[in-house]
């Protein structure tokens, strides 16, 4: 279901990315990141049948921690870039 | 010290240049803060230096985290090499930009961009982690959006186009990552190289790293995706220009020597004749493009996507003699390109524009500066007996022994536009005068600063060029330690 979703939201961003008005082309940028993202969690196999911690006791079972660290870690790379290119589209009206 | 100490110093170094700089210019101490420019820079040749003293493969696991949830760092003989030069150009660019007035005064922009891309360059060199490969090259983007940003005029067209262009390769990127991460449970090149190798029955292992090889084509600028590149390259100033073409899309190459020599499915007869059509319409568009332009600037643009083209096309030759070649022409061609674009600079600088059809005479003029391009046009061209020939020589010769015929007879016509290219600048700018151009005009002599800038680039390829023995013992051993790439994978410590 989630990898359904994440090849969707791929096809709409891409969509997005064509389109000649430069704020639609940052927003289908930045949707593609954040399917991206979906993807990471698809192919970390994380699901809500594993517990990511547990506050209280213990658990047979955690899930992966790696992909979560990846799926972190690419959230704020894209925010970066979401800012960088912001400021270009903003240096770009300016003119 | 050893090379675990030498690594960490040479990722903090870049670090405390930017916070350096940014208390210095609040401080107002400019003289100090070129100084220590001049320091940082130092420190960065002879730190790379000392990692040659070893000759062992150096791995290291960030924070001791061993596999497969940690990161590693491999430190070969590609790497101490690469890491060297980097540092000798990067020594030589920053005396070059001490000069330069296209550099927008009171801009922090230039500096710090400088040190976060070298950064990114250290990470990107060292890495073994396809995922930190990514972080790294994000690091690069950024800090190249800020040095485009640098220049007198701001072309903000070109940045943008170069901006959307490069992320959209990086998510690209990031998807190869995620599909190979999903098929193989591992991030660590060396790991995933095994597993392809063990499991041969995972058929989507080779298009997700058919996918990851896309994306990085897309940020190192090979056809069809190489449109961003002559565009924004001439827009800044010369200092950045300079920066930018001598690292990112060299080091992107590199890092495809590494995964194409390590990961298997890579090899197989169809890709590697797919990537060699591909390197010729590199080579081919490229130098087409610059016949086009007559602004210095703008034709070199054009010829660092096609010469890239012949490093695509060493990568990709199954052989031994095709990882020297490449090495080699990646060598050759960041000081050549670096003294070529410096040359340029110093002509625009002293003559206000680089359109060759309104400049002229500057062999009457300035014949130190006229000596300087002939030496490293003729070597760009491949001319014996200088570094291009070799160059060209031994990625002609790897493409004719695994009998890749067409990438042969295109590199040679493209020899000859590349020629062509550098005699118009020539021509035009060097010998003849122009209609608005004076016979004699009044323009100084190259300053001591820009001359010591221009020595270690040029005396550089001087001496692999006359004497390529010179350089060919440590890029051997290079090219073993690529081909046998187990041997690595055993190094690294493994979680039980």
């Amino acid at each position: 279901m989630i990898e359904l979703t994440t090849g969707i939201l791929i096809a709409i961003s891409i969509l997005l990315i064509l389109e000649p008005n430069s704020r639609r082309r940052v927003f289908g940028i930045t949707l593609l990141g954040m399917a991206l993202n979906l993807a990471l969690l698809c192919s970390g196999r994380l699901n809500n049948h594993i517990p990511a911690f547990v506050n209280q006791g213990t658990a047979t079972e955690l899930s992966n921690s790696v992909p979560q660290a990846l799926i972190l870690t690419a959230i704020v790379i894209g925010l970066a870039l979401l800012v960088v290119l912001c400021v270009l589209i903003k240096l770009k009206r300016a003119k | 010290m050893n090379n675990q100490t030498i690594t960490a110093i040479l990722f903090t170094l870049p670090l405390l240049a930017v916070m350096s700089h940014l208390l210095l210019a609040r401080c107002g101490a400019e003289q100090l803060r070129q100084g220590c420019q001049i320091v940082y820079c130092m420190m960065l040749v002879v730190l790379s230096s000392l990692l040659l003293r070893d000759a062992r493969i150096t791995v290291i696991q960030v924070a001791n985290w061993l596999n497969p949830f940690g990161i590693s760092l491999v430190i070969d003989t590609l790497a101490k090499l690469m890491l060297l030069i980097f540092s000798i150009v990067i020594f030589a660019i920053t005396l070059y930009s001490q000069q330069d007035r296209g550099l927008k005064q009171q801009s922090m922009f230039y500096y710090i961009g400088q040190w976060l891309m070298i950064l990114g360059l250290i990470g990107t060199i060292v890495t073994y982690d396809i995922f930190n490969l990514y972080v790294w090259s994000e690091v690069m983007l950024v800090s190249a959006i800020i040095l485009l940003n640098s220049g007198e005029e701001l072309n903000v067209t070109n940045i943008y186009h170069y901006a959307i262009f490069n992320i959209i390769g990086t998510l690209i990127m990031l998807l190869a990552i995620a599909l190979l991460y999903g098929i193989t449970g591992q991030l660590n090149f060396a790991a995933i190289a095994q597993y392809s190798a063990t499991h041969s029955e995972s058929f989507l292992i080779l298009p997700s790293m058919i996918l990851l090889m896309i994306g990085l084509s897309i940020k190192g600028g090979i056809f069809p995706f190489y449109f961003w590149l002559p565009d924004a390259y001439p827009s800044t100033s010369t200092s950045s220009t300079l920066l930018l073409s001598s690292m990112v899309t060299k080091v992107i190459m590199l890092v495809m020597l590494r995964l194409v020599w390590m990961w298997t499915p890579l090899q197989s007869i169809h890709v590697t004749s797919t990537f060699a059509i591909i390197a010729s319409f590199t080579m081919f568009f490229g130098v087409m493009g610059a016949a086009n332009q007559y602004r210095i600037h703008e034709i070199l643009s054009f010829h660092i996507v096609s010469q890239l083209g012949y490093i695509l096309l060493a990568i990709f030759i199954p052989s031994f003699v095709a990882i020297t070649a490449t090495i080699y022409f990646t060598l050759h061609n960041i000081l050549i390109k670096s003294s070529l674009l410096m040359t340029a600079g110093i002509v625009k600088q002293q003559y206000g524009t680089d359109d060759v059809r309104e400049i002229g005479h500057i062999l009457k003029n300035n014949p130190l500066l006229s000596s300087i391009f002939f030496l490293s046009a003729m070597s760009l061209a491949g001319i014996p007996p200088l570094s291009g020939f070799w160059g060209k020589l031994f990625v002609m010769q790897a493409a004719f022994e695994q009998q890749y015929y067409f990438a042969l007879i295109v590199s040679m016509v493209v020899s000859l536009f590349t020629l062509y290219s550098m005699i118009k600048i020539w021509r035009h700018a060097y010998c003849q005068g122009s209609k608005t151009a004076s016979e004699t005009s009044t323009t100084q002599a190259l300053s001591i600063m820009q001359m010591l800038a221009l020595a270690p680039l040029l005396i550089l390829p001087i001496i692999i060029g006359l004497y390529p023995n010179s350089l060919l013992p440590l890029i051997k051993q290079a090219a073993i330690e690529l081909q046998s790439s187990t041997k690595t994978l055993s190094t690294i410590k493994e979680v039980s």
